[in-house]
């Protein structure tokens, strides 16, 4: 299978601390493909680097083949790339659906004659974008919620509605940063069967998470980061069983 | 050379001033990251405080009032000690229940408590200058250096008590344990406050010693320029802010480098630039925003101080305001705007129908002249609000975009057209409809312009450079007097008129207002409820997240100013045209403050918003004047808005008609 | 409540605030506007004071109509320009209006007066620009194109001064002022060294001041306001600059000696009234200022109460022709002719503007007396 994601010896180092240290692994497509370490080890700042919020040192980045090393972040959404947040970040004065709306943003075409003059072109796109996103608010479980305030939904569904916001961006890839942390057992299955139907609408899923059961259960290969390196990088049963990593993170946590 | 020494000497001088003035600005900046508009109003009570001591009695309110006629060396610590206490009651009353909003509350906090100071001094003192009393060390004769470069005594005292209070500061920062504490916290105020340290009493202690050397500085300015005055710390608080910026804010001694350094620039560059001194302003501007385009973080200072802590006022609903009774006092104005905000197209139109109606059922003509400007003032708060409230740039040169509109009709109709062409402005009558397009076009060229420069800037660092390009547009269109005519104004502006028939009677002119405001906002909410809007609001509500959504944030934001230049400038035409008369005294600072607090007011990111603060307050300019107590002092009203612009931060800072929230796509 | 009702409302405020209590047919009431409050309130202030002096004579007479004095401040705000002079427009009440600080004001004020047809007698607005500005406007002070140029004169041929530096306030009235008298001290025979400017509330002169001093001039005139002329004094000294001071009428105000102290001792501006040089006629004018107001009237005290005077003058006239209304009042503006003042005799010309004299007074014992 031909990987959709490459990245080739990427070094992010800020002020005097290498966040990334010449990193390298491939994702493939339509994987969900997980990124563990420690905390500090520089998971975030990989999700960082591939959506033009770090500043590369050096190395490259490929998505299907194009070079998207050092754009800035609009336009690697432009590119496929969609992520959420470590901590949430959404618009908290808009409504759940306008959020969910603004993750659809580089699909919309009317020019401002046609806002100003309500062009059937532009009442459509915003017709069929609004549809779109009432969908992906029932695909992540917010059904009924569009017109509550983002900022007053619960821990748990503002999780969610970032999830819903990236699908809209219809990402080829989509980089889920911590998407259970803080949740229980119970939450962190639903958000598990959700990855998994997301991935079967032909997305590419990276995501990081810090319990190992979940994913052990849901990716199909791992990438190991340990102070900025990559310690291991495989299917996730081979790279779970290295010894190296079960010192350096597993030996830790279980 | 005697040019040269003197003008190095008088900078010298100045320079110390301003260094001290820098530190407040600098102390605090690192401690709380909170541009403290306030200190230049501190600056001027210092100086109010300390001369009321000195004179045996002074008028307060009105009234004579028996003073202790203290010697400087005593009227000076103690003036210093009691605004240093002023300060604190500032931080503690209207900065520290904001302390975690976003950043634009306790800015807006900030420049609130400076109108709420100043208006207050002003009914304290009265409007005219209180002249320094001399003293001994101020009648000594001036020592004259290679004979021709004099300084006087007093002045030598100055730099000597700059350096040692600076001296004095630096070794407290460095060898105390609070000072050592307040270095702590202002790495991080997080980390401070997990080893222990009493985060709270270091940023009380940073304004007690902020506002002391504030003060200390309007002491001496008011000593070497012999008078105080209620407006007098406005202009020495901007230069102080400069020079802590030039020096990299947050660091002492490049605040204390930063004040030379301006001081010197602005001497020499009034000196010997041609027509200099008239542009000595628009220099420290200048410089202010080359510096924060280039070099944002100063001289001495280190890059990362200057980001923004996400979220917006709008967004806070709840979150962090301590509503409790006062949410409940604002609970039928709530209902009622949520009516009107959910944008039924009934509500609306019946709006409208009432806004024309007006103009035939209030048959005097005075009551209409208020009403066009509230029509007008609504209009240009409208226009920032796109900036502001939509946007959540906080934007303080806003009045610009008014003044290119309103000068481009007047400058073509009556200095190209009439006096170089002989072309009767009533001949051309159509041509104003044509300007209000081409002015608002114009101003919307201008807003790309201006804001292209501010695209990488957040939160404090936006609102001074805006408002340095504000000033600068200012001192421009005073200076430039073969364009603009300068002081003088333009005059014989004609009124609107359609085929010869004049609209030029408050009737008139009031009801093309509201055509014209209602042509304004209906194009606007096209532009709001699609894509764009959604992409401004996300802007405001989280930068990152809308880039990480696809939004080209630079470009949405060159957008908002587009806009917001658009209505400056249209209504700008429009003012022009109504008022026939048109002179810079109308595109101050201040106007742009007061139209800010109209937006915030009203409510941010709403549209009945700008509306909403423009009638409550015009209205309540107009008719306080029927009270004694507003008409012995008039200032009085503008320190009520200011109190009430701090109420609202801490309370309520989505304003009056949070609730007409404007729904950011097409509803079905 | 009712849309009506909240009108009703405000229309009520409004009459309060137009001080409008029901009056009887034969008050003649003067709208008094100027800058009341604020940087430059004192022009203002010695207006009315001279204004209420006049009105109470008038009433103390009692062989005419009341007069009543409806002062409205303006705070020195543009944007109140026009709502001032629309609340006296409106206020059928008010049959003339007086008073102005400032010429951007009143001319952001002309057109709404010039569709009322409200008569408009102002005091001390002296830009050129109000010249034939409207039928309805008219003041009783000389322009500052006329008064430059007579300072001009007397600065080359009676002080004798040869070099002459100019620093002037950047404003309509600092640059009237100053090109009037760059032109005639150049046309006397001086040599105008430079010209400096400053924005009205500059504080800081020095270097405008060190520049003049390389120049070296005998005279320094200052185009501008009482507040900045003092402190451009003040430093002037600091700096070892030894001229003579020439200012404008603008500074002729007790508040040019207690700002700038000795700084000022010896300066020279001009008026169009002196209280020392009090002819019999106007004797009872300061006698009765005096006693009013516990200090001695000035050019703009001289100015107001003239202009009261004179709006009597008129309203006589127009009664005397038929009814008095604001138009009637216009037309009898136009036909006075030499009327008898504190500031000599006032005839109106075709652009609204007044023929009269200039007094020279100098800044003597920290007291303004004629300048010899
Ligand atoms: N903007 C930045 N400036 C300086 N250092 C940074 C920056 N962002 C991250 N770092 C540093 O880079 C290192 C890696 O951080 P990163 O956030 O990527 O870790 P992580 O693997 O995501 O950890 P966690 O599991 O806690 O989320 C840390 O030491 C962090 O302090
Ligand atoms: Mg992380």
């Amino acid at each position: 299978m031909r990987p959709l994601l490459s990245i080739q010896d990427l070094t992010i180092v800020y002020g005097g601390l290498v966040a990334l240290g010449s990193v390298s692994f491939d994702v493939d497509e339509r994987a969900i493909h997980g990124v563990i370490g420690p905390n500090g080890a520089g998971k975030s700042t990989l999700v960082n680097a591939l959506t033009g919020f770090a500043p590369i040192s050096s190395g490259t980045v490929t998505l299907a083949d194009r070079h998207i090393g050092g754009i800035p972040a609009h336009a690697a959404a432009a590119a496929g790339i969609a992520r959420t947040f470590q901590n949430i970040r959404l618009f908290a004065g808009m409504t759940v659906l306008e959020n969910t709306l603004v993750g659809a943003h580089r699909h919309f075409r009317a020019r401002l004659p046609h806002l100003l003059l309500r062009a059937a072109t532009a009442r459509g796109e915003e017709k069929r974008w609004r549809e779109r996103a009432m969908g992906e608010l029932d695909f992540v479980g917010l059904t009924g919620q569009a017109q509550a305030s983002a900022g007053a939904l619960s821990y748990g569904h503002q999780r969610r509605l970032e999830i819903a916001r990236a699908l809209l961006l219809e990402p080829a890839l989509l980089l889920l940063d911590e998407p259970m942390a803080g949740m229980n057992a119970a939450e962190k299955e639903e958000i598990e069967t959700l990855i998994r139907k997301v991935r079967e609408r032909g997305v590419t899923v990276l995501i990081i998470e810090h319990d190992m059961q979940v994913m052990r259960r849901l990716c199909e290969r791992v990438t190991v980061l340990h102070h900025g390196r990559r310690l291991a990088d495989g299917a996730t049963a081979e790279v779970f069983a290295e010894t190296a990593v079960q010192e350096a993170y597993l030996g830790r946590s279980s | 050379m005697d040019f040269f020494g003197q003008l190095l000497v008088n900078a010298i001088m100045l320079g110390a001033i301003y260094s001290l003035a820098a530190i407040a600005y600098s102390l605090v900046y690192g401690v709380v990251q909170l541009v403290n508009f306030a200190f230049g109003e501190l600056f001027m009570l210092g100086a109010f405080i300390c001369i009321s001591l000195m004179l045996p009695s002074v008028r307060l309110f009105g009234l004579e009032a028996p003073m202790p006629a203290l010697p400087f060396l005593l009227a000076a610590p103690v003036s210093i000690a009691v605004v240093a206490a002023i300060g604190v009651v500032v931080e503690r009353l209207a900065y520290k229940p904001l302390r975690n909003a976003p950043r634009l509350a306790p800015l807006i906090a900030a420049i609130a408590v400076s109108v709420l100071l100043q208006s207050l001094a002003q009914s304290v003192w009265g409007a005219e200058e209180l002249s320094f009393p001399s003293f001994a060390l101020s009648d000594l004769p001036p020592i004259i250096l290679f004979d021709s470069i004099y300084v006087s005594v007093m002045e030598i005292v100055v730099l000597i008590t700059a350096l040692v209070s600076m001296l004095g500061l630096t070794l407290f920062v460095r060898r105390t344990r609070m000072g050592r504490a307040m270095t702590a916290a202002a790495e991080d105020r997080e980390a401070a406050y997990l080893v222990g340290i009493p985060v709270n009493r270091v940023i009380a202690l940073a304004f007690l010693i902020g506002s002391g050397f504030a003060a200390l500085a309007g002491v001496l300015y008011a000593q070497a320029y012999g008078f105080a005055h209620p407006t007098m710390g406005f202009l020495p608080g901007l230069k102080a802010l400069t020079a802590a910026v030039l020096g990299g804010i947050g660091s002492i001694p490049g605040a204390a480098l930063g004040g030379m350094v301006l001081a010197v620039i602005e001497t020499f560059g009034a000196g010997y630039l041609p027509n200099g001194s008239a542009y000595r302003d628009a220099i420290s501007f200048a410089i202010l925003i080359l510096l924060l385009m280039f070099r944002p973080q100063g001289l001495l200072g280190r890059p990362e101080l200057n980001d923004m802590p996400a979220g917006s006022l709008v967004g806070m609903l709840g979150q962090y305001a301590r509503a409790g009774g006062v949410g409940r006092l604002f609970a039928p104005i709530d209902r009622l705007f949520e009516r009107m905000g959910a944008g039924s197209l009934v509500l609306n139109v019946a709006l409208f129908c009432t806004a024309l109606a007006l103009a035939f059922i209030i048959t005097n003509d005075f009551w209409l002249r208020i009403l066009i400007f509230v029509v007008t003032y609504g209009l240009l708060a409208s226009g920032l609000n796109i900036v502001v409230g939509f946007t959540g740039l906080l934007d303080l040169g806003f009045v610009a975009f008014w003044a290119v509109g309103s000068y481009f009709t007047s400058i073509l109709f009556i200095l190209v057209l009439k006096n170089q062409f002989g072309v009767a402005p009533t001949d051309i009558w159509w041509l104003f409809y044509v300007n209000l397009i081409a002015g608002g076009v114009l101003a919307a060229g201008a807003g790309m312009l201006l804001g292209y420069p501010t695209l990488r800037l957040r939160g404090d660092y936006l609102a001074i450079m805006t408002l340095g390009f504000g000033e600068i547009v200012r001192i421009v269109a005073t200076n430039w007097i073969d364009l603009t005519r300068g002081p003088m104004g333009i005059r014989g502006i004609p009124t609107p008129s359609l085929f010869g028939y004049p609209l030029n009677d408050p009737r008139h002119l009031y009801l093309v207002g509201v055509l014209l405001a209602a042509a304004l906002l209906f194009l606007l909410s096209r532009v709001v409820r699609s894509y764009v809007g959604r992409a401004w609001v996300a802007i405001r509500e989280n930068e990152s997240a809308a880039e990480a959504m696809g939004v080209h944030t630079a470009r949405y934001k060159l957008y908002a100013y587009a806009s917001g230049g658009f209505f400056g400038g249209v209504v700008g035409v429009f003012f022009a045209h109504s008022q026939q008369y048109i002179s810079p005294l109308s595109f101050t600072l201040f106007e742009n403050i007061l139209i800010l607090m109209l937006v915030v007011l009203g409510g941010l990111g709403t549209f009945i918003g700008p509306f909403v603060g423009a009638l409550f307050w015009i209205v309540f300019l107009q008719v306080a004047q029927g009270f004694s107590l507003f008409q012995a002092m008039p200032e009085l009203r503008y320190a009520l808005l200011g109190a009430l612009l701090v109420a609202l931060m801490v309370f309520r800072p989505q304003g009056l008609s949070a609730r007409a929230r404007v729904p950011l796509s097409i509803e079905k | 409540m009712g849309v009506r009702k909240f009108v009703t409302a405000m229309l009520a405020t409004a009459s309060i605030a137009a001080g409008g209590v029901a009056q009887a047919d034969d008050t003649v009431t003067l709208g008094f506007t100027a800058a009341l409050s604020g940087d430059f309130a004192a022009f203002g202030e010695n207006m009315r004071r001279g204004a209420e002096l006049a009105i109470e004579q008038l009433n103390a007479d009692g062989t005419g109509p009341t007069f009543e004095l409806f002062p409205v401040d303006d705070r020195g705000e543009a944007r109140e320009g026009v709502l001032i002079a629309q609340r006296f427009c409106s206020d059928e009440d008010v049959d003339v209006v007086l008073g102005y600080s400032f010429s951007s004001i009143a001319l952001a004020a002309v057109p709404v007066y010039d569709q009322c047809g409200l008569p408009v007698l102002a005091s001390a607005v002296t830009s050129p620009d109000l010249s034939g500005a409207s039928p309805y406007f008219r003041r009783n002070i000389l322009t500052d194109a006329v008064q430059g140029a007579m300072m001009g004169t007397f600065a080359v041929e009676t002080l004798g001064d040869k070099r002459i530096y100019v620093i002037h306030q950047q404003d309509d009235y600092g640059i009237g002022v100053a090109n009037a008298f760059t032109e005639a001290a150049e046309a006397a025979g001086a040599e105008i060294l430079g010209t400096e400017n400053y924005l009205l509330g500059a504080k800081d002169f020095k270097t405008q001041i060190s520049r003049i001093r390389s120049a070296d001039p005998d005279a320094l005139f200052i185009g501008g306001f009482y507040s900045e002329a003092a402190k451009i004094a003040s430093q002037a000294q600091s700096l070892g600059v030894d001229v003579q001071l020439l200012g404008t009428d603008g500074s002729l105000n007790p508040e040019l000696v207690s700002l700038g102290g000795e700084a000022v001792e010896g300066m020279i501006v001009y008026g169009m009234f002196d209280p020392s040089v009090a002819t019999e006629d106007t004797a009872a004018f300061i006698e009765g200022y005096e006693a009013a107001h516990g200090m001695a009237p000035n050019a703009f005290s001289a100015l107001g109460y003239d202009a009261v005077m004179t709006v009597a003058e008129a309203v006589r006239i127009a009664t005397e022709a038929g009814d008095l209304t604001r138009e009637s009042l216009n037309t009898a503006f136009g036909e006075i002719d030499g009327f008898p003042g504190v500031t000599g005799p006032t005839t109106f010309d075709a652009q609204g503007d007044r023929a009269g004299s200039l007094y020279f007074l100098q800044v003597r014992d920290g007291a303004f007396a004629l300048a010899e």
